[in-house]
């Protein structure tokens, strides 16, 4: 591994670099002595120009035709593939996620961006109704500038479930990204938005101030927010001073619900997956399980040996599956509940192996944590973790399941597993979550296009993706016309 | 169905309604008539937050059993309320009317026409659910998507004085269709009506699906603060509106705004005034100007300004302000002291600055002009586009009348406002017409009469953009605010 030199990343307005006096240090979560970036840090007069900017660009770009932006969609959809190679390196380098999750993830934005193009035109067509005495007309228009505020754990998507929609509905965007990920996504923005005329696509960078000055801004129509329930609040009472629409996509503590009929070897390595993958850090992540009892030692040994083959290391050391935890106040609030869930005498197993062993100087380094013989409802089954300690919970009434989770605030996602699905479905109707996926921890690619992603209670307000999610990006204008 | 006691008797005794029960209380505030203040039409129980638990706790506790009754049964139930709204509406002042006449000062004629417009509000709420509530599923080889409609929960409905039943209505009924249940919160000086109506109609449903709680500010932000609310849906003004959403941000609920307006009449020169004058004058000034998407601003080509305005002042002219209970009547009150005391002084700062104003209509009896809330209809001519008269929402009979030139002038002043509710377009050209509709920032356009047809109540998202709300009501979009959604994905290897 080569340590570079830091890439020295501005802000993006109206097509142009903007840069800033002060700079944030982004670094390598695995390898903390290696700078990867130095980000300007804007404040409310980068958000003020960056808005009025895309105010301005926005007195055009409502205009252009929807096959219009289609098309330029389509085009960023190519790019952002055919950029991939040149950004997966250093967003593994500052997120600390391996460089296939960001091919992936890559691959998985493209295919937004294309379903956001492709549904644009059907959702966006006018309405009519006419009788005797009059002619209804319901259209639909863009809202104006949107705040995208994007979150660390996966930069590109999450950017592009907002981007996407806001574009092909004629807005003009203003992208913040996080403080700890911000590189790959600005890159690529930066290319994506020559794509655009000049101030359709915005970037400004920083931290907190800069999340306020957007909800603040006048000139900002609607915020869209995907990250934590803290954050969210305070973003909607900004937003409350100007009456703005907010769209949160917030943190989930989804269950898995195992039934005694789920096929185990079709399962297992999807929960581990569902649970692991990202080391645990993306929102609709298995957060807990639930295991009959009568299946309740079998679950826990398939999660043990699944677990136990994770190579845990540098993402950009070869052979490694396992990455590091984003960031020092994600370490340390897991190191916190895991030194907890240990006292609290359930059974704690620290599996897979290292590649190269790390110490806390290289770097926020855990190993993946599968803990069993866990009460209900200890701290670790009730809060959302955001990272690789699993908790496996024995059940013998399903109703009580329910009712535990039901009880919860959060409600992002579930899953069930069984080879019933008359009654998956059943069960998933009991379940107060914006979404539940059967036989699997996450959407197919006919729900990627088609679920409205979201979540209900404390997970989030609206949803995203789909026709559906379309809807948050524009207002009704509906025209009454009296013969 | 309901006991409505006339003018001039012993004032109503309005409890709270909770989990199936009236609940009184000491602290109780007096409604007065706004034609007759010396009169109170009502004595309220006020809640206070340990009531407004209990009302949101029954509201909870009925969710489960509620949201599990069939669609079809619960359309049932808002389709019957839907006729009893009816057949009040036809009991004239005998009825319900009687009672909301009294304490909002609107016209009778305009409460019938509200109980009518609330009745097809509900059943085009109904309409609306059958197929909106209706589960989308799409299959390919590898999985199955469900798309599946939930009620959002306990669902604090929060409505004004000025059209307490329609405004209800329009969310009492995709609330319950969709299987969500209701805490209401009535408005401080028109709570009778909805309390008497919800009286005759909550029977019909299980117990601890509706309840009304009565009161002020304090029990707005109760309810915004409640953990168990899941969806505010408030009627009313900006001030409130942020208030509640900066409380209803600590617990992530949803909210649905239908705010105050600043909706711009433009008038084009093909306008024809014998037909039109008094259409816009009713667009203007029913309900003495106290609804929210009432012309609060008009825009008149240069060339015919000077006859326009004439003609608009000679209808004016017509009105007869007094008591909406005296048949002779054709304008009522303010609906409360406050809002007369702001359009009192809209029109003192209005004159200091030099306006030009013309109060017109004369009152029934003028020696009883003090003992309501009384203003006469008012134009003012050729505003400064500065004055605020011009730039604020009056949400009273005040008007100012503005000379354009040009249509991109005229545009540019319409779209200049925070505000973006309604709007109307005054011309016999219909490709016209659209085209500047489809200029102007608003929620809604109105076309040669400022209110909806009965097309336009069915299928039209109502409800404004900028400062002017945040969501709609009405149709299918307005439904889905009073769903949540639940995707389920099955993956079939």
């Amino acid at each position: 591994m080569t340590t570079d030199s830091p890439l020295r990343i501005d802000h993006w307005i109206g097509n142009a670099p903007v840069a800033s006096a002060a700079r944030d240090e982004v670094r390598d979560p695995g390898r903390l002595a290696d700078m990867v970036g130095l980000v300007a840090r804007g404040g409310a007069y980068e958000v003020d120009l960056a808005v009025r900017t895309a105010a301005e660009a926005f007195r055009t770009w409502r205009e252009t035709p929807v096959e219009t932006r289609a098309a330029l969609l389509r085009q960023a959809a190519d790019l952002l593939e055919a950029e991939a190679p040149a950004v997966v390196g250093i967003m593994a380098r500052e997120s600390g996620m391996l460089v296939a999750t960001n091919t992936a993830e890559i691959g998985m934005a493209a295919n937004i961006v294309r379903d956001n193009a492709e549904a644009g035109a059907a959702f966006l067509a006018p309405e009519a109704y006419e009788d005797a005495e009059s002619w209804v007309g319901v259209e639909k228009r863009p809202i104006g500038v949107i705040a995208a505020i994007v979150p660390w754990n996966a930069p590109i998507i999450l950017a592009m479930r907002k981007v996407s929609p806001a574009l092909i509905c004629g807005n003009t965007v203003v992208v913040k990204p996080a403080p700890t990920a911000p590189i790959g996504l600005s890159l690529l923005l930066e290319k994506m938005a020559a794509l655009f005329p000049p101030g359709v696509i915005n970037v400004v960078h920083g931290g907190a101030e800069v999340g306020r000055a957007l909800a603040t801004h006048p000139l900002v129509g609607k915020v869209s927010f995907t990250g934590g329930g803290t954050v969210a609040r305070a973003i909607m009472k900004d937003a409350a001073e100007g009456l703005k629409g907010v769209q949160f996509e917030l943190g989930g503590n989804d269950p898995a619900i195992i039934l005694e009929d789920a096929d185990l070897d079709l399962a297992i390595p999807r929960i581990v997956g569902g649970a692991f993958r990202r080391s645990g850090q993306f929102c609709f992540a298995v957060k807990r399980v639930y295991a009959p009892s009568s299946l309740y030692d079998e679950v826990v040994a398939r999660i043990r040996a699944e677990v136990d083959k994770f190579r845990v290391g540098h993402p950009l050391e070869p052979g490694v599956t396992f990455g590091p935890i984003n960031n020092a106040g994600q370490y340390r609030a897991l190191q916190g509940l895991l030194a907890r869930t240990r006292a609290s005498g359930a059974t704690v197993e620290e599996l897979g192996s290292w590649v190269s062993e790390k110490s806390e100087a290289d770097g926020y380094y855990m190993r993946p944590v599968l803990v069993s013989d866990i009460d209900p409802e200890a701290e670790l089954v009730q809060v959302e973790q955001f990272g690789p300690l699993l908790p496996v919970v024995r059940y013998d009434d399903l109703d009580a399941v329910i009712d535990s989770i039901n009880a919860g605030e959060l409600g992002l996602g579930s899953s069930i597993w069984t080879r019933d699905t008359d009654r998956a479905v059943a069960v998933a109707r009991e379940l107060e979550t914006g979404m539940t996926f059967v036989n699997n921890a996450g959407t197919s690619r006919l729900g990627q296009k088609n679920i409205p992603f979201g979540g209900v209670k404390q997970s989030g307000i609206g949803r995203e993706s789909s026709p559906i999610g379309l809807r948050e990006y524009i207002d009704y204008h509906a025209i009454n016309y009296h013969r | 169905m309901l006991d409505i006691v006339k003018a001039g008797s012993a004032p109503l005794t309005i409890d709270n309604f909770v989990d199936g029960a009236w609940i009184g209380g000491e602290t109780r505030f007096e409604v007065r008539d706004p034609g007759r203040t010396a009169d109170v039409v009502a004595r309220v129980a006020a809640a206070d937050a340990a009531l407004v638990d209990r009302a949101v706790a029954a509201a909870a506790g009925a969710l489960k059993s509620w949201s599990r009754v069939p669609v079809a049964e619960r359309a049932a139930l808002v389709l019957k309320a839907a006729d009893l709204i009816e057949a009040e509406a036809e009991k004239g002042l005998d009825g319900l009317a009687g009672v909301v006449v009294r304490e909002t000062g609107m016209l009778p004629a305009e409460i019938v026409l509200e109980l009518r417009g609330a009745a097809f509000a509900a059943r085009d709420n109904v309409t609306a659910a059958q197929a909106a509530l209706e589960p989308v599923v799409i299959e390919d080889a590898t999985s199955i998507v469900r798309i599946e409609r939930r009620p959002i929960g306990v669902v604090a409905a929060i409505v004004p004085w000025n059209a307490p039943i329609v405004l209800l209505i329009r969310k009492f009924a995709p609330a319950l269709v969709a299987g969500d249940t209701l805490v209401i919160k009535t408005p401080p000086t028109a709570p009778a009506g909805i309390a008497l109506l919800m009286a005759a109609l909550a029977p019909l449903f299980p117990k601890g699906v509706i309840n009304v709680v009565h009161g002020g500010a304090e029990v707005g932000a109760a309810l915004a603060a409640h953990p168990k609310v899941r969806l505010i849906s408030f009627t009313g003004g900006g001030v409130a509106a942020r208030a509640i959403m900066r409380t209803a941000a600590d617990t992530l609920k949803n909210v649905q705004f239908e705010l105050g307006g600043n909706d711009a009449a433009i008038v084009l020169d093909d306008f024809d005034l014998d037909k039109g004058i008094p259409m816009l004058a009713a667009g203007a000034f029913h309900r003495s100007g106290q609804f929210c998407f009432a012309i609060k601003r008009l825009y008149v080509p240069e060339a015919i300004y000077d006859a326009f305005f004439e003609r608009l002042a000679a209808h004016l002219d017509k009105v007869r302000i007094g008591h909406p209970l005296d048949p002779r009547t054709t304008f009522g009150p303010i609906n409360n002291p406050g809002q007369l005391a702001f359009l009192n002084g809209l029109v003192a700062k209005t004159r200091a600055a030099g306006g030009d104003l013309v109060e017109l209509g004369q009152p029934v009896d003028p020696a009883t002009w003090a003992e309501g809330n009384y203003i006469r209809p008012t134009l003012v001519r050729r505003p400064g586009p500065d004055f605020e008269v011009v730039t604020c929402e009056q949400f009273g009979p005040v008007l100012p009348v503005i000379a354009y030139d040009s249509l991109d002038e005229v545009v540019a002043l319409a779209n200049g406002t925070e505000y973006g509710l309604g709007s109307s377009i005054w011309t016999t050209d219909f490709d016209r017409g659209l085209a500047l509709a489809r200029r102007l920032e608003a929620g809604m356009t109105f076309i040669n009469k400022n209110a909806q047809s009965r097309l336009g109540r069915r299928h039209m998202p109502f409800g404004g953009i900028k400062q002017s709300g945040i969501g709609t009501e009405n149709a299918e979009a307005g439904l889905a605010e009073f769903t949540e959604i639940h995707a389920i994905n099955i993956h079939k290897a």
